[in-house]
């Protein structure tokens, strides 16, 4: 079967970059997941780069070939993700020295013709969406808006598993509106084909901050009207 | 005779406490006018994770001359929040001539991480309130007619309940007022966290980012982040 995103040889050469995060959450249905054979071979029919952000996990890299492993310090992010510091320090502590490399170092991987670049925290996080054509992350409010305000097409796949599950909430209420696809582990695969399918202007383009709205509420209770 | 002492503590002193706190609530101090050109006191507590980020996404809309001076509460070990100041704060440097600092910073003890049980977290509210109480009542109380800071800026989480009980305790004993804002997340859209629930009768101005997350009394203007 062919599929409709597959690119002939002169396109390849055009780099397509799926940036899929879990923030600093541990999301393993879904770091998992992303890099099932199923999932890779699909990928690869249309995308030159995968890059991984799997945030707590310890994804199975046993289908990934690996080209190289850098020691570059990529920790502590600055924006939009939570609970960055505290988590990253506790991982440390616990899982003790020989894993450092790991925690702060970019590994990278290829399978089937497709890059794969994997690391646990970013402090290029809106970098990095930036140089990204597509964005799969979880439901974190801060992710999502970044990614929104940096008009990159994004597909939500809300943590099920998560006890206080209000984040589902705003995933699905931002897709009624148009400004992102959202879908559930389970049916990954069909979001993942939905969301490299889009043609261009279909999602809603995200509103930029109302720069008025709260120094007029600050003005208000201070007495300044 | 005891009696009427037992009496007097275990039903006339919380009565008259009772009454005082609602009549608070009910009859909210008359808001005060201010001129263009005054200067109005801020306090600012950042939470950490996607607070500290909402924070910082609302500050950068406010007029940093008018909301002089700023005194920013965060908890210890919190270095995005650390960071999120130095964000916050450069901003105005390259607007502003004046090369002194119209900030200060207070951290405190975290009254309650993600997941601790009830019974720690009452042990660990009560060190936070010793802190709280130290730095915003009893070092203040030393000028008991200016009030720790006019405005105060909150948006969750737990911590920052106990910043707005401090406030309640001036309040109670007939001290300067600090008006205060609790700016629920953009990532509530249906109900309202803890802290929000907790704090939503006791503050002077209530602010959701989505009409279904709050209801009646609630301040609603569209997104703010």
């Amino acid at each position: 079967m062919t599929h409709p995103n597959r690119f002939n040889s002169s396109q390849i050469t055009k780099k397509r970059i799926l940036f899929v995060t879990v923030g600093s959450t541990l999301f393993p249905a879904l770091t998992n997941l992303i890099l099932s054979s199923n999932i890779l071979s699909f990928l690869s029919q249309s995308m030159t780069e995968l890059v991984v952000q799997y945030g707590q996990g310890d994804p199975d890299c046993s289908n990934l070939t690996k080209v190289h492993q850098s020691l570059s310090v990529r920790s502590l992010d600055t924006e939009g993700q939570s609970e960055r510091i505290m988590k990253t320090g506790l991982s440390k502590k616990s899982e003790g020295m020989e894993k450092v490399g790991k925690e702060n170092g970019e590994e990278e991987y290829e399978y089937e013709g497709m890059r794969i670049k994997m690391f646990r925290y970013t402090n290029e996080f809106s970098e990095m969406i930036k140089e990204s054509d597509y964005v799969v992350s979880h439901a974190g409010s801060g992710s999502i808006l970044s990614v929104l305000r940096s008009r990159k097409p994004l597909l939500v796949i809300p943590n099920q598993t998560l006890m206080d599950d209000h984040q589902s909430e705003l995933a699905y209420e931002l897709s009624k509106h148009g400004y992102l696809l959202v879908t559930s582990v389970d049916n990954l695969l069909q979001g993942l084909e939905r969301l490299l399918n889009l043609s261009p202007n279909t999602l809603e383009p995200f509103p930029e901050q109302d720069r008025t709205a709260f120094k007029n509420i600050l003005d208000d209770t201070a007495g300044y009207t | 005779m005891w009696l009427s002492y037992l009496s007097l503590v275990s039903i006339v002193i919380p009565a008259l406490f009772a009454l005082r706190v609602y009549l608070l609530i009910r009859y909210r101090d008359q808001k005060p006018k201010r001129q263009a050109g005054e200067t109005c006191s801020l306090g600012v507590f950042l939470g950490s994770g996607g607070h500290t980020a909402e924070m910082v996404a609302l500050l950068s809309t406010i007029d940093l001359e008018r909301y002089t001076p700023r005194v920013y509460v965060y908890c210890w070990g919190d270095e995005m929040s650390l960071r999120a100041i130095s964000t916050i704060e450069s901003s105005r440097y390259s607007t502003e001539n004046s090369t002194q600092p119209s900030y200060s910073r207070i951290a405190f003890p975290r009254a309650r991480k993600v997941g601790q049980s009830w019974f720690s977290t009452i042990l660990t509210t009560i060190r936070t309130l010793f802190h709280v109480i130290w730095y915003t009542f009893l070092v203040p109380l030393t000028q008991p007619r200016k009030p720790w800071v006019d405005v105060l800026l909150v948006n969750g989480p737990g911590t920052c309940v106990v910043l707005v009980l401090v406030c309640w305790i001036r309040r109670i004993l007939g001290l300067s007022y600090t008006r205060i804002i609790y700016v629920e997340s953009f990532a509530r859209v249906r109900s309202l966290s803890l802290s929000g629930k907790l704090l939503r009768p006791f503050v002077d101005t209530f602010v959701v980012q989505w009409p279904s997350a709050g209801g009646k009394g609630t301040t609603y203007k569209g997104w703010l982040v």
